[in-house]
């Protein structure tokens, strides 16, 4: 690093959170780990099958048969929120895998060939930007109503520009650099020298984007369940909870707040880590 | 107590025989610290300069020897964490010892700085005539029109033709050379007696240096103004100022007129940036360079710091930091050779290879 | 984080072509005025194209779009022909979608199914609610974001700027959405303090009512502005002119109104377009979660009925809110900087 890097950095890091980087990316990755676990041995860890009605035991508080208590229908809410870690995990993951898949191709090609190419992938990204967030996903979900697929294509088709802008944005930089100027005049293909040079280096902005993207898909597909358009009830989802608990809020606050809980940790996690890996980067450049 | 006696004995040496009013400015034993990534370093070390009214003294030094650093804490200009200690007198009062209200009327009414990147030093948001009628207005009280009539006049002094459309202009739109202009016409706009000119040059082309030079000298000899020319080429400060302090490691090696400086320079250092002058009427097989690599004040060792690249070096010059003595009328050296090698370096100035 | 931001702004390079086609127009060589034509026919494009994915959608949708139109109504022979009738099924698409816009641009939206109304009444009635919530969070937003950025760059390194870049960190991690829920808890339900539903009915009253959904609205944007304020003003005050005007005597005060803060404008107004955005989403959740009658509350009641007429009006006026904010925020750039009036500069 130049000495001149050296000298404009630790103003910048004093405004990002006081935690070492190595910190954030422990935490956070703890924290997702454990959410990964948590969704994959849902069966083994949750005390109730989360859809069984009691309804003797209505919007119960915490007690040692319900620990987190129960919500309006007599359901478990530890259960529920054990289930619900599935889909919460699963839609981000989904949006984050396809906009990964289409819109980095597409940036990279775009970034890296210009022309039509770049002008047709830019040219949609405006479309998409041009409404608000989470507008267009909700103009979606209208067409083809409400449920987790619609919701996740929905959130997806607002991501994939995203990842294609980033992409492009990281290409068009790395492509100044000499090396790319280095391998043109080996002879090396366009695509050999895209795919073998440029591609392994734009991965960790991408890694680090996508990381965070998870982060606010989440919060947006939660949002979206939240709203009655994403996962329907009764399949459990941390979303629907909140949506659910909201219906109750005058009688028992658990389950809002609860969810609330879970989802904000989540986010919270891969912001963390998001972050490290950003600071991680841009300590290497 | 022999602290204060060599103070005593250098403020009679750095200031100017010539005069005899209190000097303009006055620094003695100034020492900088600048917090660096939360460490303290010392930059500026027993420096010691003065400038009488109506007098121009160059500071002259390669970077890093703290000429730009000593203007700051002049003018209280330094990073946050900076120490200074010693004494900085402007017209007899201690700058040091001031409020922070004092320290503004100061710069407002008596000290301006001029800045090397005019582009970088001028809001660039503001209009030319926003720019110079600021401290007119702010601190004279003048109303818009009435500044406006003034900065037309300080530009047309300033020998700019088209001083109307100057005004209107955006920073943005005009050359270096124009801006730095502006920066000058902004720094005399309340009628300072002191200006700090830091590489107020140096970025500019050579036909435009030697215009701005003109213009400083002009102002000089017109308003008495005092001037402190902060520059790396001495060769340059040689052209307008009256005396030269030479720089090295934090502290003044050399306090002397500028033409004797080039005729028998009272310190090796100054021997050796005299003779790496390139000459124009020569062609010469090799520029000379002076030997070595010029340090801070932090890395300088103990006695003498100009010890390691001195040819004239002796054991003795590392034993004790030298101070400033005076060798002649006007001329103070931080050599404790320099009566031993004097005629040695008058040879190396004048040697024409 | 930054890249984000930057990435979502609407506009980008369809600003280029409009400024291509401006430089074409007799208009003016005058820069200002060329920029100022640029950016208002690349907004006018992006809306336009806006308008055709909000109509085209409805046409995606399963089923017929008799049966979308029916809307749950018993599917009757005469309806049907009525409906197909109404809306110019038959015709080409770019032929409804013509006759679909120029409804719209003189104020006809269409029939909304579930209120048995015109869309634009039924918008009409809703509208203020949104309004006042977005001015109002807008208003906490800009003064607490500012003046917690401002701050924060001012006391650099200090103890005021660790608090408050931490207190920043944590408000950034919660959306609308969570913030709305946490703050009808505390405030709503266990203390008490603010209602728990519903706009009220005038002045104080609905003011108070708004409140803590505007707070909620406000949060994470608060976040977003001061984060944005802190690195522009920390970055400004870096720049040499502050030197100068300290150089010059001036006071601290007048260097940072006059001359700091100005400078670290333009990116706060670039984000505060983006906030716009958010703004509009968060609205639609906030208000759900509070009950409030807005839009946002009529676009996803709408959404479950099926409403589509109302759907499409709706997100068109949000839509057309946003382009034309972030097209102020362009004029606005000219305005702060003259470095884009005279075109030095390319914004």
């Amino acid at each position: 690093m130049t000495v001149a890097a050296e000298a404009v950095l630790p103003r910048a890091r004093r405004w990002l959170p006081r935690l070492p980087g190595a910190w954030g990316f422990y935490i956070g990755g703890s924290i997702i780990l454990a959410l990964v676990i948590v969704a994959a041995a849902a069966p083994l860890i949750a005390p109730y099958n989360p859809n069984a009605v009691d309804l003797t035991h209505t919007l119960s508080g915490f007690s040692s048969q319900h620990l987190l208590g129960t919500d309006a229908a007599g359901r478990d809410i530890l259960s529920r929120l054990i289930y619900g870690t599935r889909l919460s995990l699963l839609g981000p993951l989904a949006v984050v895998a396809t906009s990964v898949i289409v819109g980095v191709p597409a940036g990279l090609v775009a970034g890296y060939r210009g022309g039509w190419v770049d002008t047709v992938v830019s040219r949609i990204g405006d479309i998409v930007f041009g409404f608000p967030p989470l507008l267009l996903a909700i103009v979606i979900v209208a067409t083809f109503g409400a449920g987790f697929w619609t919701a996740t294509v929905a959130i997806a088709i607002t991501y994939i520009p995203l990842q294609a802008r980033v992409a492009r944005g990281v290409v068009l930089v790395e492509c100044r650099n000499a090396y790319v100027d280095a391998c043109k005049m080996q002879g090396f293909s366009a695509r050999r020298t895209a795919l073998g040079h440029v591609l392994p280096n734009v991965a960790g902005t991408i890694t680090a984007q996508s990381t965070l993207n998870f982060g606010y898909a989440l919060l947006d597909l939660a949002g979206l369940a939240f709203l009655g358009l994403g996962v329907q009830p009764p399949t459990p989802d941390w979303g629907e909870m909140l949506s659910d608990g909201r219906q109750n809020i005058l009688f028992s606050v658990n389950e809002v707040v609860i969810a609330s809980i879970a989802i904000a940790v989540a986010v919270i996690a891969f912001n963390l880590l998001g972050d490290s890996l950003v600071r991680r980067l841009s300590r290497t450049r | 107590m022999a602290d204060s006696a060599m103070t005593q004995d250098t403020r009679k040496l750095t200031t100017s025989t010539v005069s005899t009013a209190p000097p303009m400015l006055e620094v003695s034993d100034l020492t900088t610290t600048l917090l660096v990534d939360g460490q303290p370093q010392l930059v500026v070390r027993g420096m010691n300069l003065s400038v009488g009214a109506g007098e121009i003294v160059g500071l002259v030094g390669e970077s890093g020897s703290g000429k730009s650093i000593t203007a700051r804490s002049i003018i209280g200009l330094l990073p946050r964490g900076a120490e200074v200690t010693g004494s900085i007198r402007v017209a007899g009062v201690d700058r040091l010892t001031m409020s922070r209200r004092e320290l503004q009327r100061l710069r407002a009414e008596k000290i301006a700085m001029i800045f090397q990147d005019p582009r970088a030093h001028i809001d660039p948001l503001w209009r030319i005539e926003d720019y110079i009628g600021e401290g007119l207005r702010v601190h004279l009280g003048m109303s818009n029109d009435a500044a406006r009539a003034r900065s037309r006049d300080l530009l047309t002094s300033l020998g700019i033709v088209d001083a109307d459309r100057v005004l209107r202009a955006y920073p943005g739109q005009l050359s270096g050379g124009m801006l730095q202009r502006v920066m000058i016409a902004g720094a005399l706009s309340c009628q300072p007696d002191l200006i700090i000119a830091d590489e107020a040059t140096t970025a500019l082309d050579v036909t435009v240096q030697t215009d701005i030079l003109a213009i400083l000298d002009e102002l000089r000899r017109t308003q008495q103004m005092s001037l402190l020319f902060i520059t790396h080429d001495l060769a340059l400060a040689s052209v307008i100022c009256d005396r030269i302090v030479v720089m090295y490691a934090g502290r003044a090696m050399l306090i002397q007129d500028s033409a004797g400086m080039f005729r028998a320079p009272a310190h090796p250092y100054a021997a050796a940036l005299v003779a790496a002058r390139p000459n124009p009427d020569r062609r010469v097989e090799r520029l000379r360079t002076v030997a070595g690599r010029s340090v801070s004040a932090l890395e300088a060792p103990g006695g003498c710091p100009f010890r390691p690249r001195c040819p004239y070096a002796e054991p003795p010059c590392a034993e004790t930091d030298v101070p400033l003595q005076s060798v002649g009328p006007g001329v103070a050296s931080a050599c404790i050779r320099i009566n031993d090698i004097s005629d040695q370096l008058v040879e190396s100035a004048s040697r024409d290879d | 984080m930054a890249s984000t931001v930057q990435a979502r702004r609407p506009g980008g390079p369809v600003r280029q072509v409009a400024g291509t086609i401006a430089a074409r127009l007799p208009l003016s060589s005058h820069p200002t005025v060329r920029y100022a034509v640029s950016r208002l026919l690349a907004s006018i494009g992006l809306l336009f194209v806006a308008s055709i994915v909000i109509f085209l959608l409805e046409h995606l949708a399963p089923g017929s779009p008799e049966s979308v139109l029916l809307g749950g109504r018993p599917a009757t022979p005469q309806l049907l022909a009525a409906i197909r009738r109404e809306y110019h099924l038959d015709a080409p698409l770019w032929t409804q979608y013509w006759d679909w816009l120029t409804g719209v641009l003189h104020g006809n939206f269409g029939q909304s199914i579930t209120y048995k109304a015109s869309v634009s009444s039924v918008i009409g009635s809703r509208i203020g609610a949104t309004l006042e919530l977005g001015v109002y969070a807008a208003l906490i937003t800009t003064v607490i974001g500012v003046t917690l950025g401002a701050v924060a760059a001012l006391r650099s390194g200090r103890f005021t700027d660790t608090a408050i870049s931490t207190l920043v960190v944590v408000l950034s991690s919660i959306s609308g959405y969570v913030s709305a829920i946490v703050l009808l808890v505390i405030f709503g339900v266990k203390l008490g303090w603010f209602p728990i539903l519903g706009t009220g009915t005038s002045g104080t009253d609905r003011l108070y009512h708004l409140t803590l959904p505007a707070i909620a609205l406000a949060i994470s944007l608060i976040a977003l502005i001061a984060r944005t304020t802190r690195a522009s003003v920390g970055r400004t005050l870096d720049v040499e002119f502050v030197d100068t005007a300290r150089s010059r005597g001036l006071s601290e005060r007048r260097i940072f109104v006059k001359h700091v803060f100005r400078n670290s404008l333009i990116p706060i107004l670039t984000v505060s377009g983006l906030a716009v955005g958010y703004l509009i989403s968060g609205a639609v959740l906030v208000e759900y979660t509070f009950g409030l009658n807005g839009l946002g509350s009529l676009l996803v009641q709408a959404v479950e009925a099926k409403d589509y007429a109302v759907v499409q009006g709706v997100a068109l006026l949000f839509t057309a809110v946003f382009i034309a904010v972030n097209l102020i925020i362009d004029l606005l750039y000219g305005l702060v900087d003259p470095r884009v009036r005279i075109g030095e500069v390319a914004a």
